[in-house]
């Protein structure tokens, strides 16, 4: 290959005395990361480099001290938004526009960067980022038409409380922010459009929090000062991983401001501060020990706040962090006498600290090391069938859902209509934000590696990822159906069963038919859609998908 | 351990060293974030194909390079300063220095600290304001030259102080910053 080294110039090369001393090459190599070299000096580092590796050596190490000096700084932002206020008004308005719309597009198209991620992440970011790009050609089947779940059950507001799913990131935020926050993420992930969430209302105004039940009597809201920062993680990628379940509403309050509690009253709702809030102003120091996970310390990574001068006020990083550090990331201050330890191989947490501090790190650690194992249970059944056995509301290109009676009833009807191929895939258990893939192959003799349009298996695969967004669960993922070429489409109860018939097929090559889907249902409900696959004439082929909440119990 | 959770902890151990590869290669800090998204991108997506028993770091950077390269050649004006055997040979130096730099961080704020006021203000208008090297000298009343001496020679002081530190596991922080909170303060 013809390499165009940029701007160089061969007419130009570098004096032989820049290079002889270690000095010089010192200061190229550390002008190079200035951007200050010129082009020549430049081609001349580019042959050190090339021919001798104690060069290259020294030029890595340089190059990772540069980067750690980059990382150690906050982003440098504002360089392009300098040069835009240098242009005309209506240059820089066009090229805003331009911008607006590219990253439309971009953060339509990309996941979100964790720098430009927004703080309310509902199905987009790290949960859509994990799904891999669809294959070319294949269709993503989208069910979320929530004006056919007209059957959803009111729920009391406790229960929504409890149940409903936040994505929002309380991190760093004052308690007032935070609670607009939640505001914000329930409105967006009020799918269901309960007009009892829409009416909801946190803030930390006092006004708006009365009444307040207080049972001490000493403990009143101005605490909530604006100023108050949230106690809770402060790692962001700690709340937003897509291994963490999103919160509750209920969990977020807490985490926003410690131990409140929010009931259902007659007259509305409620704000109760739990009584072991109360600012004890306790001299009075005990001991507790708090069983958590042996990777409490290395799990975490603390973030660098941003500070005037980044590097004389950077907190210790979290791979030594020791669980002073740590507590103080949650928002727990030991001082001398206070103190604390941790040891790793029993996953016990010595605290020596004032009641009120203990109290407060076991609210933390509640939410933060038993997040509340809720667990998605999700069943697939395939279907082959005529369209007049369909419901007549089902729409081919937009799905339907169906509430549990519903699909009772039609699963009813199924059975006794004529020309009926119906197979239950193997239930799948999985947690919000984990990925599963129900795989049902059967290899192909004497295969070959694959082939585009071609694989070595006949059967099933279903890809799974689930994210709980608000009263809804969210399943996407891909179907595949490996079906011989020649024989065309083999009836699901075939491909899912245990027919050994379907082995008759090995000696053909394989048609795979895929078909993206992305549903969005209320607990209980089922999405039917349809896939991709040429049945020959013999009706249409769906897919009907129902998601529960259970507990680890499977209840 | 599921796919993600390896890859998160694989990426999240290589991230700030693929970072110090992109960056030694590409001028402009836009088209190093750029490029670094398009890597982490495809290292997610090619993850299935990553074979363990290679080191991850490596095999990031061998992305990196070919997409510089792929870069290079779909854009002419893209601005990849080194040509391809020169990347190779860093690509070599990279895997031969391989080294556990999770403690770099810990030192290197130590050792900053230790630096005169006037060091780590240059550094601070370097790093912090991203400051072209003539910008610092106009403000510091220094020839650009001194500017450029000054910025080596903290390189080096830095890199020497990070070894001896991490050499003799001195990363413990002083009790004055030990007393400091971590986060920003709260109200109790």
């Amino acid at each position: 290959m013809i390499w165009n080294f940029p701007n160089l110039n061969p007419t130009n090369p570098p004096s032989p005395l820049t290079m002889n001393s270690d000095a010089s090459l010192d200061d190229l190599i550390s002008r190079h990361f200035d951007d200050a070299t010129s082009a020549g000096e430049s081609a001349a580092l580019a042959q050190q480099l090339a021919d001798d590796p104690s060069v290259a050596l020294q030029f890595v190490h340089t190059a990772r001290l540069h980067a750690l000096l980059e990382a150690a700084a906050p982003p440098r932002a504002g360089r392009r938004s300098r040069i835009l206020r240098r242009w005309a008004a209506f240059g820089a308005a066009a090229a805003l526009i331009a911008v607006g719309a590219w990253a439309a597009i971009f953060f339509w198209s990309k996941p979100l960067t964790s720098s430009s991620r927004p703080r309310t992440v509902l199905d987009t970011g790290e949960h859509r980022s994990d799904r891999k790009p669809l294959p070319p050609g294949v269709k993503l089947r989208t069910v979320k038409n929530f004006a056919s779940a007209t059957t959803v059950p009111p729920a009391s507001l406790d229960y929504l409380l409890s149940n409903f799913y936040v994505h929002a990131d309380p991190n760093g935020l004052t308690v007032a922010e935070a609670l607009n926050l939640l505001e914000q993420a329930i409105k967006e992930a009020n799918l269901l459009r309960r007009p009892e969430l829409d009416a909801l209302r946190f803030t930390a105004d006092t006004a708006s929090l009365t009444p307040i039940l207080d049972p001490s009597g000493r403990n009143q809201v101005p605490e909530l000062r604006d100023d108050f920062k949230v106690q809770g993680i402060r790692s962001r990628s700690q709340i937003v991983s897509p291994l963490r379940q999103p919160y509750t509403i209920r969990d977020y309050l807490r985490v926003c401001a410690l131990y409140c509690d929010v009931t259902q009253e007659p007259g509305g709702i409620r704000y109760v501060r739990d009584p072991r809030m109360a600012a004890r102003d306790d001299v009075t120091l005990n001991n507790r020990v708090f069983r958590v996970n042996p990777d409490f310390i290395s799990r975490y990574r603390i973030p660098h706040p941003p500070s005037q001068d980044p590097f004389q006020s950077q907190p210790a990083v979290a791979q030594n962090s020791s669980s002073e550090v740590l507590l103080e990331h949650f928002g727990i201050t030991l001082s001398s006498p206070e103190l604390s330890s941790f040891d790793s191989t029993s996953g016990r947490l010595f605290v020596k600290a004032s009641q009120s501090k203990l109290d407060r790190l076991e609210a933390i650690l509640e939410i933060s090391e038993n997040p509340r194992p809720v667990q998605l249970y999700l069943t697939t059944k395939y279907i082959l069938c005529p369209p007049e056995v369909l419901p007549a509301s089902f729409d081919a290109a937009t799905g339907m859902l169906l509430s549990e009676v519903e699909f009772q009833k039609f699963s009813e009807h199924l059975s006794v209509a004529k020309g009926v191929d119906l197979a239950t895939a193997p239930a799948v258990i999985m947690r919000p934000g984990q990925m599963a893939a129900l795989v049902i192959q059967r290899d192909l003799p004497g295969s070959q590696p694959i082939a585009p349009g071609q694989s070595d298996w006949f059967g099933l695969r279903q890809e799974i990822l689930t994210t709980c967004v608000g009263e809804t669960i969210q399943v996407s993922g891909l179907v595949d159906l490996g079906m011989p070429a020649t024989s065309g489409m083999v009836p699901f109860s075939e491909i899912i069963g245990n027919d050994n018939a379907f082995h008759n097929y090995g000696a053909e090559s394989v048609r795979h038919h895929m078909t993206g889907y992305d549903i969005w249902v209320p607990n209980g409900y089922t999405a039917m859609f349809t896939l991709d696959v040429d049945t020959g004439g013999r009706g249409v082929a769906v897919a009907c998908v129902t998601a529960q909440v259970v507990d680890p119990a499977g209840q | 351990m599921s796919t993600h959770a390896d890859f998160l902890y694989l990426f999240r151990q290589c991230e700030q060293d693929l970072r110090a590869f992109i960056g030694a290669m590409v001028r402009d800090v836009h088209a190093r974030e750029d490029l670094f998204q398009d890597v982490s991108r495809t290292l997610w997506e090619k993850f299935e194909d990553y074979n363990l028993d290679y080191a991850f770091g490596a095999w990031a950077r061998g992305i990196a390079a070919r997409k510089m390269l792929e870069a290079r050649r779909r854009n002419a004006k893209f601005p990849l300063i080194f040509p391809p055997e020169t990347i190779a040979a860093i690509l070599e130096a990279f895997e031969e220095a391989d080294e556990d730099t999770t403690l770099h961080e810990t030192a290197l704020r130590l050792c900053v600290a230790e630096l005169p006021p006037r060091s780590r203000e240059i550094l601070t208008l370097r790093y912090q304001q991203g400051l072209p090297c003539d910008r610092i000298a106009g403000r510091t009343g220094c020839s650009l030259k001194a500017i450029h001496q000054i910025l080596c020679r903290l390189r080096q002081a830095l890199h020497t102080c990070i070894k001896r530190r991490i050499a003799r596991d001195d990363l413990e922080l002083p009790e004055s910053e030990s007393d400091e909170p971590a986060i920003s303060a709260h109200h109790e």
